[in-house]
């Protein structure tokens, strides 16, 4: 008997229009030890379909099916008694964002050990020494502090460590992982999808991965369910889907994986560039309590970067969350008061502008942001939203204002009669769209987008790319593209420039870096990235931040022709390619 | 924690201070004083010499020094309307009365407001979730001399079951705590309810279902700890309002206790009473903040335990 049978599973939620299905007639099974793999865009039902089978969904979901069975315990009949032992130890769950994951007010410790007494006889102490190797299996070796951390106190990569734990704590017989990732940087995605396969492995786990994204399925699963519109598409075995799948909609999201590198047309290398970085940096005053004082220390956020975004380029800004890339995007715009440096636009140094100078300035600089849904007005409609830029700056009437935006919303691939309609009441990848056409109505030169797909599905994001592209080309755009991922530069990008704690430590053209990266955080960056075929799975080592600073490339004097110092310094090694590195004798 | 109670004094001193400040000057500032014609028809020599008994011929700085220096004594000097006592004396006897109705006031009525708000919230779209949102509207928008007339006319004139006004026997207080509290009961039925949905919406409980937990221990472990940051800072201040009496309920029900004297020592310019009383107002707002503050940051772990890694 297998371990899950969900058969012809419907699930709708009433809203104030009706009835809304979600999923519609899924079926599928998993075995003991086997792995699951369930891909889909959001609204696919994938989620839903795995919260059905724990009983999580709310009371406003409708659930019919002729078979729910989990560890040979009917969910649709189960009690009170049967809940408790199918959540936690029949299967235990974790979820997308480990930093809402857990309640802020207790301890790492207090959540692990409530879990387990929640179904083992255990007493407190040996619950805690439990907890305590579990922390230690899931690899974070200052296992006894972090019992005792509060979640705020830890990174979000150490949390989905401890989340981890917590699911492992009773021993469940499958393990169900909802987007377990896509919070998280690249390079903690792949330590974190590595971990998963190693504790599926140890405890002899089946494994259900729930995702968007067909890299994470590449890297994890056996069998794959491929879901569309609360239906499923197709399912098979993982190198069957990859190398012969089915359906259209399979095609389609195997398509967005496989990006080939796309530059702009060619540079005109005189001219002066759109923006330019002249040792942009950040730093904060630190406070640190000591008594009735305060000692002040200095953190810096960004060391001085110098960048250049040429006419008419794409530049990629490419690093984890915290190296500086963001701080760097909006310094440029001037949003984020830079501490020291030169900001050049066209030509024009911007840092010392008064605001009423910088407000005409900002015609010819705009920004995107990631999330699209706070960067929207709830309140206004989108052609006001569109038209705002206009108003601010007093261009044309009222009316002619509202033309514009609506041919504006057409550009950007929707309907002229969205004007009327409101943010929430749009998918992600449209309020992005709508985000475009707001920063690009009124004309502007430099265009800063902040990691402006992060948040949308595989397909969306690749359409999303597309627009970028397509507007960059049509308009003459010359914009500076901040990611944390470099596959999503891959194709959109002329130049990449690699940020790492506050330095940027290596800079090159966009193939350059796919191909002979130098730097080790480039490398690992690189190595990151989720395979695009099962067949490419392999086993990877993860450097830790001392071992990286020890791999920093060394250059001789001759090499370089500079003086020799300790300290690592951006060299120039090709042409438009540059690494930190140390220059020896 | 220390360091931040010691700062935090130091900022209490100072508001105190400044609000002295401003409360002494700003009543000076009223055209008239205690001795006007219309109100004491004595002759202009007497005048004088009332005034210089009382140190009003002074100039201003001088009398509130003087004040001021008599309050870092606990000396609040003599009121006016009442020169048999001293101002401690006064608010000693009156604050009784205030103190014990409007107390128990919000003690009975937050802890109600509390378990209604949470009964709305986790039967939400129930009779009880309209029941407590109906209250909670009310409570807040009736104002509180409405909802005493409403008890006298029920409960001592129609059902005569219970004394309309006074003060001493126990059966005497029902009334007015009842309208007391209904205040505190709309409140915290309604900060409550909203705290606890906020929560409950959010992904960490459904972590917790996910855990095996049962409903009961997600409810009051987890939901009520979270829920309750944002609802202590708003218990004290509360209590503090309530606590120093109504002018409104304590005239409804005839109670003699504070509320008539903030309206008679501005009328009767009796101005050692009328600063006692603003001070001691202003002082018991300091500290019921700062102790607020405390309590938030000892239940409320991100602030109590600072950065990370």
């Amino acid at each position: 008997m297998p371990l899950v049978e969900i058969e012809d599973l419907k699930v709708s939620f009433s809203q104030y229009g009706g009835q809304v299905d979600a999923v519609r007639g899924v079926s599928f099974t998993v075995n003991e030890g086997e792995s699951l793999g369930i891909v889909g865009e959001s609204g696919s039902g994938k989620s839903v379909s795995c919260s059905a089978l724990l009983r999580l969904l709310p009371a406003t979901a409708r659930i019919s099916a002729k078979a729910i069975r989990l560890d040979g315990i009917d969910v649709l009949k189960a009690n009170k008694d049967d809940l408790v032992r199918l959540r936690g130890r029949a299967a235990a769950m974790i979820f997308q964002d480990p930093m809402t994951a857990f309640d802020p007010v207790f301890t790492i410790g207090h959540q692990i050990v409530e879990t387990i007494q929640a179904h083992r006889p255990l007493n407190k102490r040996d619950a805690l020494a439990e907890a305590e190797q579990l922390l230690l299996r899931v690899e974070i070796k200052n296992a006894r502090d972090v019992l005792g951390y509060y979640p705020h106190q830890l990174s979000g990569g150490m949390l989905q460590r401890a989340m981890i734990a917590m699911a492992l704590s009773c021993r469940p017989k499958v393990l169900i992982a909802d987007e377990p990732t896509t919070a998280l940087d690249v390079t903690i995605q792949a330590q974190i999808l590595q971990l998963i396969k190693k504790v599926q492995a140890e405890f002899g786990m089946a494994l259900i991965m729930i995702t968007h994204d067909l890299g994470v399925i590449a890297e994890t699963v056996d069998r794959v369910l491929v879901m569309y519109g609360g239906e499923v598409m197709e399912q098979g075995p993982v190198q069957q889907i990859f190398d012969a799948p089915q359906h259209d909609y399979t095609k389609a999201l195997l398509a967005s994986l496989k990006t080939g590198f796309d530059p702009s047309a060619d540079e005109d290398r005189t001219a002066t560039p759109a923006l330019e970085l002249r040792g942009l940096s950040k730093t904060y005053r630190v406070g640190r309590r000591a008594g009735l004082f305060t000692n002040h220390s200095e953190f810096h956020a960004v060391r001085p970067v110098d960048l250049v975004v040429p006419r008419n380029r794409i530049v990629g800004l490419v690093g984890e969350s915290g190296s500086g890339k963001t701080t760097t995007g909006m310094m440029a715009m001037r949003l984020t008061e830079p501490s020291g440096g030169q900001i050049l636009v066209n030509g024009t140094d911007i840092s010392t502008m008064g605001p009423a100078e910088l407000k005409s300035f900002r015609r010819s600089m705009q920004i995107v942001f990631q999330d699209s849904y706070s960067a929207l007005d709830p309140m206004m409609t989108l052609s006001q939203i569109i038209a705002e830029p206009l108003h601010i700056h007093g261009i044309g009437t009222a009316r002619e204002q509202t033309e514009i935006a609506l041919d504006w919303l057409e550009r950007v691939g929707l309907p002229r009669n969205f004007g009327g309609r409101y943010a929430h009441e749009l998918s992600g990848g449209q309020r992005q769209r709508v985000a475009i056409a707001r920063a690009l109505i009124l004309g502007p030169t430099v265009l800063v987008a902040d990691e402006p797909t992060s948040a949308l599905d595989v397909t969306v994001k690749a359409q999303i790319i597309g627009l970028l592209k397509q507007l960059q080309a049509e308009m003459g755009l010359s914009m500076l593209f901040i990611s944390h991922d470099l596959s999503t530069v891959k194709s959109l990008t002329d130049t990449v420039v690699v940020m790492y704690r506050g330095r940027v430590v290596e800079q090159a053209p966009t193939e350059a870096i796919f191909s002979d990266p130098q730097h080790p955080y480039t490398r690992a960056l690189l190595d990151a990235i989720p395979a695009d075929n099962p067949a490419k799975r392999r086993a990877r080592t993860f450097l830790s931040a001392d071992e990286l600073a020890a791999a920093t490339p060394r250059y001789t004097t001759i090499q370089t022709g500079l003086a020799p110092n300790a300290t690592p310094q951006l060299i120039t090694i090709a042409p438009d390619h540059r690494v930190e590195a140390i220059v020896t004798t | 924690m220390l360091s931040f109670i010691l700062r935090r004094l130091v900022s209490v001193a100072a508001t105190f201070i400044i609000v002295s400040l401003i409360i002494f000057f700003m009543m000076h500032s009223i055209p008239g004083g205690p001795f006007d014609a219309n109100d004491m028809p004595v002759s202009e020599a007497v005048r004088a010499k009332l005034m210089a008994n009382l140190g009003l011929d002074q100039p201003l700085y001088v009398q509130y020094f003087r004040y001021m220096w008599g309050v870092l004594h606990f000396d609040f000097g003599v009121p006016y309307q009442s020169p048999g006592e001293t101002v401690t004396q006064l608010l000693s006897r009156a604050w009784v009365p205030s103190l014990v109705l409007g107390g128990l006031g919000v003690l009975i009525g937050a802890p109600l407001g509390i378990l209604l708000g949470m009964a709305a919230a986790l039967n939400r779209n129930s009779w009880i979730d309209y029941l407590a949102s109906t209250l909670a509207t009310l409570g807040l928008t009736i104002p509180v001399f409405v909802t005493s007339m409403l008890l006298i006319l029920v409960f001592a004139v129609w059902l005569n079951w219970l004394p309309a006004s006074g003060w001493g026997k126990p059966e005497r207080w029902i009334l007015p705590i009842t309208a007391y509290a209904l205040i505190p009961l709309a409140t915290y039925a309604r900060y409550t309810r909203s705290a606890m949905l906020d929560t409950l919406n959010r992904p960490f409980v459904t972590v917790l279902r996910a855990k095996g937990l049962t409903e009961r221990r997600i409810v009051f472990q987890h939901v009520l700890r979270n829920s309750a940051i944002p609802l202590v800072t708003v218990f004290l201040p509360m209590f503090i309002g309530t606590a120093t009496g109504s002018i409104f309920v304590e005239a409804m029900f005839r109670v003699p206790g504070l509320g008539a004297y903030f309206v008679s020592s501005i009328e009767t310019r009796d101005y050692p009473l009328e600063m006692a009383l603003m001070l001691m107002i202003t002082f018991m707002y300091c500290i019921a903040y700062l102790l607020s503050d405390i309590v938030y940051a000892l239940i409320n772990p991100r602030i109590r335990v600072g950065g990370g890694q």
